[in-house]
């Protein structure tokens, strides 16, 4: 724990550093420098505390939805060829839309609220995790498979005691990779849509020409992460303790 | 105990269809140690697999206790070759694992599951994790959870083929010890010449692909104390190599 906090000390150090020799380097108004930037953190923190909670809540809310959906099916699909065959072409034809271009439609049929947005993330987060668990689903050793049956298992005791925890890792992988897209997804949806959240902030500082706030606006982001992975690792602590 | 009649299979692959066994009969007496040795690809795991109740046969009959039988059975055990432990549960829950599945109370379960590791040499490691095993260890791990369910068949695929030499004769003695003790059947797949000598009363050789029985060798001094040193147990050895290289291959370890 003590090391963790340690590394992102020194993480921060590094990182304020570069950014601070960048900006003196480029000594442009678009590009503030932490000294002018850090200051913004402190005087918007009325505002930008709320559309922090309201940007995490959003995602969380997403990734929740998300895999809730995915996991089943990934594991079903993963583990019938049947269905594999059935589902298979169609999830390769819908996967590499990017979700974001249904940004319009959803506005109009959900409004500019929580909706739209939650859905977006959801739907980009679940095509990850239903491919990534399928394939992990697959891969499960078929030696495990044949002996826990051995012992008597039936079709779903299986999935409890082997296809489910062995694709755990490959889920928290998933989970990291997407929300990345994630975060890029509330960034564009915040600011096309609504007044509320990280997106609309940056946006609204950059409109303004404060570049100062937008970066402070792009620190929040930066901290939404951190605490995305941090509950990632927390989690996969407590559900996969064998690795 | 277990009989198979003119079992056949055949696997139906992207490459069109294997005939895996071709016509295989054979009996496992209760209490008996058999041997089921050939060369690699013979059919002799899909055999165990069958036995296991895991795989149906194409033609012929599997019965076991006279019983034709559709999915695994709660009296017997399958040790493959590689285990099948579950990495994500620690040596103790891999050893109750067959119990909890089948929802045996909790307190006599873990009891009876605690003095089973202890024989087997296990205790101490209750708490750790497969990966965190020796080979030979794992080996015992596999054992404790097919043993904890009060087995009456014990099949076994290539049990000891991934430890080395020394291990490995100490685990056979200690599949001996407990073969001996419990009283139960067992059906055991290898290719090693020494390991069939050692184990099995009776040693059924199996052809190259598709698997059907060649030859059997009887052996009835299988399972005594010292057999690995009397001259005996080479002149079987010795039987059971001429036997192999007149039909296919095996090696000789």
């Amino acid at each position: 724990m003590a090391r963790k906090f340690l590394g992102y000390v020194l993480a921060l150090v590094v990182i304020l550093l570069c950014w601070h020799l960048l900006a003196l380097a480029l000594d442009s108004p678009a590009l503030p420098t932490p000294l002018e930037t850090v200051p913004m953190l402190v005087l918007y923190a009325g505002q930008l505390g709320p559309d922090f909670l309201i940007s995490l809540y959003r995602v969380v809310v997403a990734l929740l939805i998300g895999t809730a959906l995915a996991m089943p099916l990934g594991l079903a699909i993963g583990r019938s060829p049947r269905l594999d065959t059935v589902l298979g072409p169609m999830l390769y034809i819908l996967y590499p839309i990017p979700k974001i271009v249904f940004l319009p439609i959803l506005l109009v049929l959900l409004g500019i609220a929580d909706a739209p947005k939650i859905v977006l993330i959801a739907l980009t987060i679940f095509f990850q995790v239903l491919i990534t668990v399928r394939d992990a689903a697959k891969a499960v050793p078929e030696a495990a498979v044949l002996s826990v049956r051995s012992l008597g298992a039936s079709r779903l005791a299986v999935f409890q005691h082997v296809v489910i925890p062995a694709s755990l890792p490959e889920l928290f992988t998933a989970l990291r990779i997407s929300s990345g897209t994630a975060v890029a997804i509330l960034f564009f949806a915040e600011a096309i849509a609504g007044s509320t959240g990280l997106g609309a902030f940056i946006v609204d500082s950059w409109a303004l020409l404060n570049y100062p706030r937008m970066f402070a606006g792009i620190i929040a982001m930066a901290f939404l992460g951190v605490v995305l992975y941090e509950l990632f690792d927390i989690l996969e602590r407590r559900l996969a303790r064998w690795r | 105990m277990l009989s198979f009649g003119n079992v056949s299979k055949w696997y139906r692959g992207g490459a069109g269809e294997v005939q895996a066994l071709d016509g295989l009969s054979f009996t496992v007496e209760r209490e008996e140690s058999l041997v089921l040795i050939g060369p690699s690809g013979c059919g002799k795991s899909t055999a165990l697999l069958l036995a296991a109740g895991l795989l149906a046969p194409d033609a012929g009959s599997i019965l076991i206790e006279g019983r034709a039988h559709s999915g695994p059975r709660l009296g017997t055990g399958l040790i493959l070759q590689d285990y099948g432990l579950l990495p994500w549960k620690t040596v103790f829950e891999n050893a109750t694992l067959g119990l909890r599945i089948r929802r045996y109370p909790r307190a006599p379960r873990e009891a009876e599951t605690r003095v089973l590791l202890e024989q087997l040499g296990l205790a101490e490691f209750a708490q750790s994790y497969p990966g965190e095993l020796s080979g030979g260890m794992r080996q015992r791990l596999a054992l404790a959870r097919v043993l904890a369910l009060d087995v009456d068949l014990l099949l076994m695929d290539e049990p000891l083929s991934a430890l080395d030499l020394e291990l490995r004769e100490a685990l056979q003695d200690l599949l001996l010890t407990q073969w001996r003790s419990r009283g139960y059947a067992q059906l055991i797949v290898t290719h090693s010449i020494d390991e069939a000598v050692y184990l099995g009363q009776r040693i059924l050789v199996m052809g190259p692909r598709p698997g059907t029985l060649v030859a059997e060798l009887s052996n009835p001094l299988a399972g005594s104390s010292g057999y690995r040193s009397c001259p005996e147990f080479f002149a079987r050895a010795s039987q059971l190599r001429s036997l192999l290289l007149t039909t296919g291959d095996a090696d000789g370890a």
